[in-house]
């Protein structure tokens, strides 16, 4: 398949938001390390500008830097068991090394637990290390959809942390910039949509390998302008692939779902396997998790509004939720298989999915796999293994197809 | 104190329930986690206990729906509850770590015959707004689960649970600070815990009443401060008594950190009250969010006070909270000059030999 223009725009984009925290540095500006799940928001609008360590996590990896890192952290006592962004991120405050040149230390972190708890450790370690406060937001974990209580103390939960965050920089905080943010925010997500919609087309000219990677303006930059001229190129160059006949997979044959993070350690041979299968991973739980986000635009209660859209996430609801978004997508994009990726560094996506694939194919009646592999580790991904497993699961729905 | 009774209730837990349904008819209330109030459970028309630890080489019922990566903690209560034998009444889950979510949900996906509902647990330690929380969510537990087994929440039976629960956590608190006085055997107070996790209240009341049996063999070495998220089985204390190591602090889930939960005044709405003392807790695990030195400075000052000579860290593998604040907690020990040993245990109901052997170089060399 023919690179996306857009690509080298994104390369940019990661590497400005770096050059970002450091030029905001040196103006005296404030810096939060923040996870992906959090109400960067309330950040923006205090004019806190914000870093992703698990978006670099996952460039390191994509960059093949991972190994001497992880082992980096390990080296520091950290379990080989827990989650390799963790570890890689870690691993890179301990060696100096990362793909950015320099990061900047945080001023403050924020972190939330409704898309792992591992996060809420994840980030009191870095708030440790570099001793700088710590802000997190609490999102009751529900099987089904949250309750009015919950949404309830996530709202007081947030204006507490609109007053922290704006004590760290010393103003007062400002409705009327929160409002701002939330309205840019909404229409990133609302492209990004858009973006992922485009996959529906038969065959599709975007796949999920592309998602995973064209995701990182919407995790990161939610909230700027960027993100907004961002989608907009990126949307326009997918219909102009649409209407020039120029598709993702040059022979698609089957199009399949997939539930996890991204396998970064083997993202460019996966892509390959697939694209010479005449398979197109048309949809998936991970990049839609930052499309199918509430955020209202809510005039008498923005606050309300945030506290509804953070706590109602994908990873911060059960199974039968999972599944019921799973279904969801193997309808609306017309597949007939579905790719769980059972992944080792992430317990909050990857625990129960033998019974999602043995719930989705007898509701759905598409082709399941569950692949064992990681998002960051190396040393867990066998791209052999996942090749045997997959190459069965590809003749399966290239036939149902 | 009839210790016999407790130690057949820990040696087998699953038979202890099953007898206490027999006794009463009333179906079990389980809970997966000790942040869970059983006195909800006791006032809910059930048999309130603890899904019991049973380590054993193989869990095909949970093997079935999870991969490797789970804690055996989960794997464990997972597979007792799949293999069925039990006459349950609900599933009362908690939030915390990712693995115990996971188990409610796959649990309620896997359609369990007894209905699963979830209590909420705010994480944030020190807050009013979880506090505030913690009594609204177990309000909202209550009306979810009344609904799912047919039986209202009877307040009157609430507050006597609460009082009968908290003298089962007093006199548990109890056998706790008194570990590494001449003559108790920490195994014997393990034994104890494990067995209020799946006695009636009253019964281990009257078992746990008295002194404790006097052991010959009280190990005399080095005192030791074992910390961890539940014990598999009072096996693994014997090993480390055995091997002359003389617990005489103990941070654990099974153990002081639930012990140590105080319910105040009930005279308002007492779901509030329970709420208020799950996060007023005085010694929380590393699943509640509190700056990591808070509870690290906590458990040195607490090691220093009772002239701990080592900590060992007893450790779920798998358990992420535990496994993240480890190596802070170790660097905390030794800068106060206490060794710290992290032991990683995973099916075995026992030390494994290269464990026993970690704990005797730890003891040879303080010795």
């Amino acid at each position: 398949m023919k690179r996306l223009k857009s690509n080298k725009k994104m390369a940019n984009l990661i590497r400005n938001q770096v050059l970002f925290t450091r030029a905001a540095k040196a103006l005296g500006k404030k810096v939060a390390w923040v996870t992906s799940g959090s109400p960067v928001e309330v950040i923006l609008a205090n004019g806190i500008i914000p870093f992703y360590p698990e978006n670099h996590a996952a460039i390191c990896t994509a960059r093949g830097m991972a190994q001497d890192m992880v082992v980096a952290a390990e080296g520091l006592g950290y379990s080989r068991d827990l989650c390799a962004y963790f570890r890689v991120d870690l691993g890179s405050m301990e060696t100096g090394e990362t793909p950015l040149g320099r990061l900047v230390p945080p001023d403050l972190v924020l972190s939330s637990n409704n898309i792992c708890g591992t996060v809420q450790n994840w980030f009191r370690v870095t708030a440790d290390r570099y001793d700088v406060p710590h802000l997190f937001l609490d999102t009751p974990f529900s099987d089904d959809k949250p309750t009015d209580t919950d949404n309830g103390y996530v709202r007081d939960q947030l204006f507490a942390l609109t007053d922290q965050a704006a004590s760290v920089v010393g103003t007062r905080f400002s409705e009327k910039r929160l409002v701002r943010v939330i309205k840019r925010s909404m229409e990133g997500l609302r492209l990004w949509a858009e973006v992922l919609d485009t996959a529906r087309h038969k065959p599709t000219p975007f796949t999920c390998f592309e998602a995973f990677v064209h995701m990182a303006p919407i995790v990161s930059m939610r909230g700027t302008r960027r993100v907004i001229r961002y989608y907009r190129k990126l949307l326009a160059e997918l219909k102009q692939r649409q209407s020039e006949g120029i598709w993702a997979v040059d022979d698609e044959q089957a199009r399949v779902v997939w539930d996890n993070i991204a396998i970064w350690p083997a993202h460019k041979e996966l892509r390959k396997l697939f694209q010479e299968n005449g398979v197109a991973m048309v949809a998936d739980t991970y990049t839609g998790a930052w499309s199918s986000t509430h955020l209202e635009d809510d005039p008498n209660d923005p606050v309300g509004g945030l506290a509804r859209a953070y706590t109602d996430i994908i990873l911060n609801h059960g199974m039968d939720h999972r599944i019921e978004i799973l279904s969801g997508l193997i309808k609306d994009f017309d597949a007939k298989g579905f790719v769980l990726h059972s992944n080792r560094s992430c317990k909050r996506y990857s625990l129960g999915q033998y019974l999602v694939e043995k719930e989705l194919t007898r509701q759905t009646g598409a082709a399941g796999v569950v692949i064992e592999a990681d998002m960051a580790d190396p040393r867990n991904v066998n791209f052999e293994n996942l090749k045997q497993r997959l190459m069965p699961f590809f003749e399966m729905v290239k036939d149902a197809s | 104190m009839d210790f016999n009774k407790l130690k057949t209730a820990a040696n087998d837990p699953v038979a202890t329930l099953n007898s206490r349904v027999q006794a009463s008819g009333k179906p079990l209330g389980l809970a997966f986690s000790s942040y869970f109030p059983l006195e909800v459970l006791d006032a809910l028309g059930l048999e309130g206990a603890f899904v019991p630890p049973v380590p054993k080489p193989d869990y095909p019922e949970a093997e079935a729906i999870f991969q490797a990566f789970v804690c055996n903690c989960m794997r464990s209560a997972a597979d007792t509850i799949l293999a069925g034998g039990l006459d349950v009444g609900l599933l009362a889950a908690t939030t915390g770590c990712d693995s115990r979510l996971a188990l409610a949900t796959t649990l309620r996906t896997a359609g369990v015959d007894a209905p699963v509902a979830m209590f909420r647990l705010p994480v944030i330690v020190g807050s009013p707004i979880a506090i505030k929380q913690a009594g609204a969510a177990l309000i909202e537990f209550c009306a979810e689960s009344g609904t799912a087994i047919g039986s209202d929440l009877d307040k009157d039976a609430l507050v006597l649970a609460c009082r009968e629960r908290e003298k089962v956590r007093i006199r548990l608190a109890n056998l706790f600070d008194g570990l590494g006085n001449n003559g108790t055997g920490a195994s014997t107070v393990y034994t104890a815990a494990v067995a209020a996790q799946v006695m009636a209240p009253g019964e281990f009341l009257q078992a746990a009443d008295g002194d404790l049996p006097v052991v010959d063999n009280v190990p005399t070495g080095a005192r030791i401060l074992l910390s961890g998220s539940s014990i598999p089985s009072p096996k693994i204390i014997e090993d480390l008594e055995s091997l002359g190591a003389r617990v005489v602090v103990d941070d654990t889930c099974t153990g002081t950190r639930a012990a140590c939960r105080r319910v105040g005044p009930l005279d308002g709405d007492p779901l509030e009250a329970i709420g208020a003392s799950l996060i007023n807790r005085p010694l929380h695990g590393p699943t509640m969010m509190e700056p990591a030195h808070e509870r690290i400075r906590q458990l040195v000052d607490t090691a220093r006070a009772r002239r701990v000579q080592a900590a060992i860290l007893l450790h779920y593998k798998f358990c992420d909270p535990h496994a993240f604040e480890a190596p802070g907690l170790v660097k905390a020990f030794e800068d106060a000059s206490i060794r710290c040993l992290v032991l990683e245990v995973d099916r075995e109901p026992a030390l494994a030999a290269r464990d026993r052997t970690r704990v005797e170089t730890l003891l040879e060399g303080i010795a």
